[in-house]
Parts: C-alpha cells; structure tokens; sequence
C-alpha cells in the first residue's frame, strides 16, 4: 500500500527542489534582497496554488485520478494523461539538466552518459518501490544534504559581505515579478507533491504546506548566505551554490565541490525517481492491466530513450537553460485539480 | 524411516514391538528391554545415551519391578499413568508415529501387553554443554550466561529473569526428519496477537527436511529475506538481551541445537545497543552509542572515500596532505584500487581464519597477518603506508558493530569498487541505493529505520541517547508502536 507521511512528502517534494537549487539560480539581474522578496512572493502564489489539490484530497480522501474515478474512468484516464505527459516532460528535462551540468561542473572527473546511464538505474530502481520508501529515503538524503550544507556555511564563514542587503533597485515591481515569475518556474515538483496529496496517511494540508515552509526557509537561508560569502559574484552568476563550495574550505578540506557533487547527485537521483514513480502510476491509471513494475520501467525509460539521443548531439543546453511557461505549472498543480473536484462534486450534487 | 501415521497400534505387544523394529530397521541404538511384571509381559524401550540410567533405575524399573498385586496389562498402565508420579513429564502414547518423536526425544517407552497405547516418561540424560559466557555479545557489567543448544534449558534462563504469567513459551516442531523443536515466546500483554499469528503460520510453513540451527528458519521467518540487504531478524546469544526484547513486545525465536536466539522484528538502532548501556552512566551510554554508529561509517565508508577522494578528487585535499599522499603512492607498484582491493580482501582472510581456528591459533594469525605480513608489505613498497592506516582504521571499526559485520564486509568492498569507478558520484548513487534498500525493510509491518524515520518525535531520542530508566518505568512503549497501518 502507498502510504506516506505528510512530512515525508513535504521532504521527498524538498529535495526535488533543492536539486534545482543547487543546478542553478535563474538570473535575473535583481539584487539578492529583491530576489528573496520575490521567494516570499512566489511561495505565496504556490500556496495558494495548491487549495484545490488539498482540498479534493481532504474532501474525497483519495488522490486526484482516484478521485476522477469516482466521476468517470475516461475523467480518471484523462488527468492521468495529463499528469504523465507532464511527468515525461519534467523526467525528460531533469535527465538533461543533470547530464548537461554534470558536464558543466565534472567534466574531468565522469562523463555525462556513464553518469545519466548509472542516476537513470538507481532511479529506476528507487521508483519501482512504495511513495513511502521513497519518502523515508528522502529524508536520509534531506540530513545529509543539512550537514553538507552547515559544513559548508561554518567553512565559508568568513568576512561577510553585505553590499547586496538592499532594496535599491531600477524599477522595483517589474523586477520583482521577474523574479517571482522566474522562480516560480524552477518549482515543477509541485505537479509531484500534488499527484501524491492522495497517498499521504494524516493531514494534507500539513504535508503542501510544511513543503512550503522548509522550502522557503532553506532557500532564503542559501540564497542569503550565498550572497553574504560570494557578494557581488553570487549576483551574477547562475550557479551561486557550487561557486560557494568551491570557494569554502577548512583545515581539513581545501574545497567542497566534490561534496557538492554528492549531495547533487543523490538529489537527482531521488527526483528522478519520484518522477519516474508517479509516470507509472499514472500509466497504470490507463492500462490497468499492466502487473508488477512494468508500467514503471515503461514510464522511465521513454523519456530515457527520447534524452539519449539528446544527449549524443549535445543539444542540452537548449533544455537545461528553457524557461518553460509559467502557466504549465499552474495548470497541472491547480487546474486539473480544481477541475476534478468541480466534477465529483458535481456528480454527488446531482446524486 | 517411513510414514507411519497411517498405522494403528494393537494391544499385542508382539505385534507393537515387531513393527518398531521394522520402521527402524537395524538401528543399533535403539534398546529394548523386556521384562515381565506380575507375569504380565511389558517392554520397555529408550534409545542410547539419550536417557539417565541413573533415573532409569529409580523412575522406572524399581517401581515396576515392586508391583504385587496387578490383574490385567490394564492395571500396570493404569498404575504408570494414574496411581504414580514418575516423573515431571509423562504422556500417553498412541500412535507409532509419536512413539518415534519420543523415543528420539530422549523418552522412555513403556509398552504393556494388552494394553493398545504406552507411556512415555521423560528422564532425558543425554549430554549437553553447561551454561557458557557469550562468545560473540561480550559485556563488562552485564550477566556472562548465555543460550545453550537445548532449548528446554533456554527455556529456564529465560523464565528466571521474567518470573511473570504472561511469559508464552509454544512448541513449535520444524524439519520433516529432524522434528525440531522451535519456541516461540512472547509477552502476551505486550506482542501483537498479529505479529505471533503471522510468525506461527511462516514457522509452521517450512518445509524443510532438517532444522539444525536458527539460520534454517530465518528466511522463512523474515519476509524481506531475499530483496533486503540487512536482515530484520536479529540474533542474540544473551537471555538478558532477549527478556529486553521480549518487554518491547517482540517475538523471540529459539531453535533446539541453536545456541541463538531470533528477535523479530528488529530494528537498524537494536544493532548499537548492549546490555552495558544500561549500566553505564546516560552520558557515557549515549557517547558510545555515537562512537558505533561513527565507527559503522567509517567501516563502510572510509577505503571508498579514500580511494574516490584520492583518485577523483584530490584538490579536496589540503596541500600539505595532499604532498604526503602523493610521496607515499608514488613508491608501490601497483594502481591504488588494486592495492585497496587487495589489502581489504586480505584482512577478510584472515579475519575468516582467525574465526574457524582454534582461538590459541587464531591469535597467532592476527599476528603474523596483521604485524609481520602489515609491516614487511609498507617496508617493502608492495602496499603505502596511508592505505595500510586506512585499511586497519576500517578493520578495527568493523569489530565494533558485531552484530552487521556481514553486511559492512560486503558493503565495503562495493564503497571500494564504486569510488574507484567514479569518484564520489559513485558513493553517492551507491548511498541511495543502500538508502533506499533500507527504508524499503518493513517486517511484520513495522519499518527498519524506526524511530527516526517514519520519525516518532518522543521515541527518536532513543535512537540517539539511552533512554531514561526513571521515564521507561512511567512509560510502556512497545514495537506496536511503529507499526505502519
């Protein structure tokens, strides 16, 4: 049985967006300070993204294509449909972006396809199991990626420098939805985070929202001190968290990038693993014939398939840096969800 | 021998004692000894060394051979199975098929003529090894006994120290040749009446021929046997560990000619905690939990990270160390996954010796492969001198977790294989894996990693620090508690 815990979901949801966090920052040309007003602004938005997914879960108890069952099985097929195409989509862009900047950071230490091919096993692998193996495991990974992360800080701890703590920008409310919009983008784990409301044993609320709450504490928390050790560097670059592991060291440790590299990798493989399992649950919704773990492994490797050809014509760049439109997001995480309830409850009415 | 369950047992005694013979054919143990009390034939049957002779004497032939006044074979069963207190075990038999599964218990059969069943008295005698220390679960001020091979004297070191009714001991029989007996205990107040349900069923499922030690029934007992990597049955040689276990709401399972005692569930934390916890100081008991769960890392960890660090990533290192390492490898022939590999596969060698050997030999070999063949090998420039440390840091962690070293053996040569292949990502994608194989381990429905993860916010602590006796008195947590629904 797919059972998770709501603080399970919300670190397993975590994790998904850290590995974003830690791929790239979009930029924006903002200063840090509007930049982390902007995550507040975004966080917001998602919050109140995520009312009719929580709301279906809570009213009707069940997931979203559970839920459209109850209304139809071609309602059920439908979102399930949706979902996984988008689930495709992010699986497809997550492979790319984790092969183009493996290349981009490690190039001298592993190659880009013996990397995608070996994350895409174990991620296939972490997939066939239950939504609640998948939550434990993040939580291991989420303390590792907390002790990295404090190692970190204490070792860059420095001189700090505060030039970018301000709100002096050339027009300001442009800037700000800028980054808003931008940020809201790097977050398409919530369509994730919605697709398993229906699996979480206890409060669905707690699970959206406690996800919101660690994610902008960590975020602001990165994002600030990036800014603190990196000063103006972390203003212009894109990968403002690598640059501080390789700009930290100790006693002990000259560098931290090869750290950096660890907790990356394990957080893309648990993305892509979370993806790959909710892409075959979806295509189990429509073929519910399929048994066993076929409908997962048939689920991960189509996308697998479609990235290997990327991935011989180093065409990722393309995909890595792709600002997919904001409303793809909104539509997955609340549309369909809202639609869905829409229904059900139209349904009962009328019963 | 052949099915005899089918075969009805008559009152001729001739007939009892000729089928008897026919089912064991020549066996040359197998005693019978006829005799006739007040002119009525009886004979009585044991098999060799299993009885006492001394309570074969006193239990059984004197009473009998003092009989006067008997009538009928009727009578002298009736006066063994009614008018007589023997001894303390004493069952009426009658069928040829739990005539064998006495006679081979160590009981004495006493067949009367005229009379179509017989009387098994239990006067057991055969010899068995005394209550020893425990050689694998060593404790400063815990109690030094420990589980033997037969189970009924498990049994009583187990009630001495929980003298409560609620204290269940089922005879299970496993083996279809071996008939061994497998106990099942648990606190009926505290075990879930599921969990024994559902362990009774698996034990009862085997179908096994021989049962000779409690490995046979662990993968019947642990569901998760083939897919998970660490085992959630436990073992223990300690009746003190098991009567902890026990008030926790396990099940423990013994196994007669075992000398281990299965726990079940158990949990990843039980592999950290020994009976000295609770005899220490909280703080000191709380420390060397911290050093063993240090100590299990470093044994997995450090010659993979060694080698990934060393090979993939050497600006990691600060410059000073980085220049030892670079003098100290320099100087050996051979690549340096080689010289891990090779180093680490040694120690396991030897390990294995030191185990099977004699214990005056074994140590022996500690010290001709860990002091002569360590120290001619950096001198010589086969192996450096900073792998040698790293090897022997990882060996002496291992000693301090016993209870996995199965698992941190296996798990350090795939760390080494990995970090050599690629570096950190390879520890990296390795460690989720391991991960995830854990978190998937949920026997009896009752998750691996619990308490920290699902986390259980007034149990977590327990994980990390001893728990507080004062608050263990007040408090009755049990392992139904993490229980997932």
């Amino acid at each position: 049985m797919n059972k998770i815990s709501p603080l399970q979901l919300g670190v397993l949801a975590l994790c998904a967006r850290c590995f974003s966090m830690m791929t790239y920052f979009p930029y924006t040309g903002s200063n840090t300070l509007v930049f982390m007003a902007a995550l507040v602004i975004s966080c917001a938005l998602q919050g109140l993204m995520l009312i009719p997914a929580v709301v279906l879960c809570k009213r009707e108890g069940c997931g979203l294509c559970e839920a459209a069952a109850k209304r139809s099985v071609t309602l059920a097929k439908t979102a399930a449909l949706l979902f996984l195409a988008y689930f495709i989509w992010d699986i497809f862009a997550t492979v790319g972006t984790f092969a183009y900047f493996t290349d981009q950071y490690f190039s001298d230490q592993i190659s880009r396809i013996p990397a995608v091919i070996c994350a895409g096993t174990a991620a296939l692998y972490l997939a066939t199991m239950r939504s609640g193996v998948l939550g434990k495991c993040a939580g291991i990974v989420f303390v590792l990626f907390i002790a990295f992360f404090v190692i970190l800080f204490l070792s860059a701890a420095d001189a700090p420098d505060m030039s970018n703590f301000h709100l002096a920008q050339r027009d300001l409310p442009k800037t700000l939805m800028n980054d808003v919009s931008g940020e809201f983008v790097r977050n398409r784990e919530l369509v994730m985070l919605v697709f398993l409301l229906g699996d979480v044993k206890g409060s669905c609320t707690k699970a959206a929202y406690s996800y919101l709450a660690m994610k902008l504490v960590i975020l602001e928390t990165v994002m600030g001190f990036a800014a603190l050790v990196l000063g103006e560097l972390a203003q212009q670059t894109d990968m403002p968290v690598f640059y501080l592991s390789c700009y930290s060291n100790s006693s002990l440790i000259e560098r931290y990038d090869a750290g950096f590299m660890s907790v990356w990798t394990m957080l893309a493989v648990l993305r892509l693993a979370a993806l790959v399992h909710c892409a075959g649950r979806c295509v189990k919704v429509m073929f519910p014939k399929l048994t066993g773990n076929s409908s997962t492994i048939a689920a991960g490797v189509l996308p697998a398939v479609a990235a290997a050809a990327l991935l011989l014509k180093r065409r990722w760049k393309t995909v890595a840096y792709l600002r997919e439109p904001t409303v793809l997001i909104a539509v997955t995480a609340a549309v369909i969800p809202c639609v869905v309830y829409l229904l059900v409850k139209g349904r009962k009415k009328a019963a | 021998m052949n099915d005899t369950s089918e075969i009805v047992m008559t009152d001729d005694i001739d007939i009892t004692l000729s089928e008897i013979k026919r089912q064991c054919a020549q066996t040359d143990d197998l005693n019978i000894m006829n005799v006739e009390v007040c002119g009525i034939r009886c004979s009585v049957l044991t098999v060799e060394a299993m009885v006492s002779t001394s309570a074969m004497s006193d239990l059984v032939f004197q009473p009998l051979m003092s009989l006067r006044y008997c009538q009928s074979g009727d009578d002298i069963f009736d006066y063994l199975t009614r008018q007589s207190l023997l001894s303390t075990q004493r069952k009426t038999v009658s069928s040829y098929k739990e005539i064998f599964t006495m006679l081979f218990s160590g009981f004495c059969i006493i067949l009367v003529n005229g009379v179509s069943k017989c009387v098994a008295l239990g006067i057991q005698g055969f010899d068995r090894r005394s209550v020893s220390t425990p050689d694998s679960e060593q404790t400063v001020r815990g109690s030094q006994d420990s589980f033997g091979e037969t189970v009924r004297t498990n049994l009583s070191l187990v009630r001495r120290r929980m003298k409560t009714p609620t204290l269940r001991f089922e005879m299970l029989t496993c083996g279809k040749l071996s008939q061994t007996d497998v106990c099942l205990m648990y606190l009926a107040d505290r075990a879930d009446a599921k969990m024994v349900e559902t362990l009774k069923k698996r034990i009862n499922g085997i179908e096994l021929d021989t049962v000779l030690s409690s490995g046979y029934i662990e993968p019947f007992v642990d569901a998760g046997y083939k897919k998970s990597f660490f085992s959630s049955v436990m073992t223990t040689q300690r009746p003190d560990v098991a009567c902890v276990r026990l008030n926790e709401g396990r099940i423990c399972i013994l196994v007669d000619g075992s000398p281990f005692c299965l726990v079940c569930p158990s949990l990843f934390m039980d592999s950290f905690q020994t009976m000295d916890d609770l005899c220490t100081k909280r703080y000191y008991a709380a420390f060397i939990r911290w050093l063993k769960y240090f100590a299990f890392v470093l044994a997995v960890v450090l010659p993979g990270l060694y080698l990934a660090l060393v090979m993939f990533h050497p600006e990691a290192f600060t410059l000073k160390l980085l220049l030892n390492l670079y003098v100290s490898e320099e100087a050996t022939p051979f690549p340096l996954a080689v010289e891990m590999t090779l180093l680490v596969v040694m120690f396991e060698i030897m390990r294995e010796a030191g185990i099977r050997l004699p214990r005056s030999v074994g140590g022996a070999v500690s010290i001709v492969g860990g002091l002569i063949v360590g120290d001619a090998a950096v001198k010589s420039g086969l192996i450096s001198a900073p792998l040698l440390i790293v090897v022997g840091i990882t060996a002496t962690s291992a000693f301090v977790v016993p209870q996995l070293e199965q698992q941190i053996s296996v798990l350090r040569l795939i760390y080494i294989v990995s970090g050599s292949a690629a570096g950190l990502f390879g520890l990296a994608v390795c460690t989720v894996l391991f991960a995830a194989n854990i978190c998937a381990m949920d026997e009896l429905s009752v998750s691996f990693l619990a308490p920290l993860s699902p986390f259980f916010k007034d149990r977590a602590s327990g994980a990390l620090f001893r728990q507080d006796l004062r608050s263990c008195a007040k408090r009755r947590d049990t392992i139904e508690r993490y229980e997932q629904g």
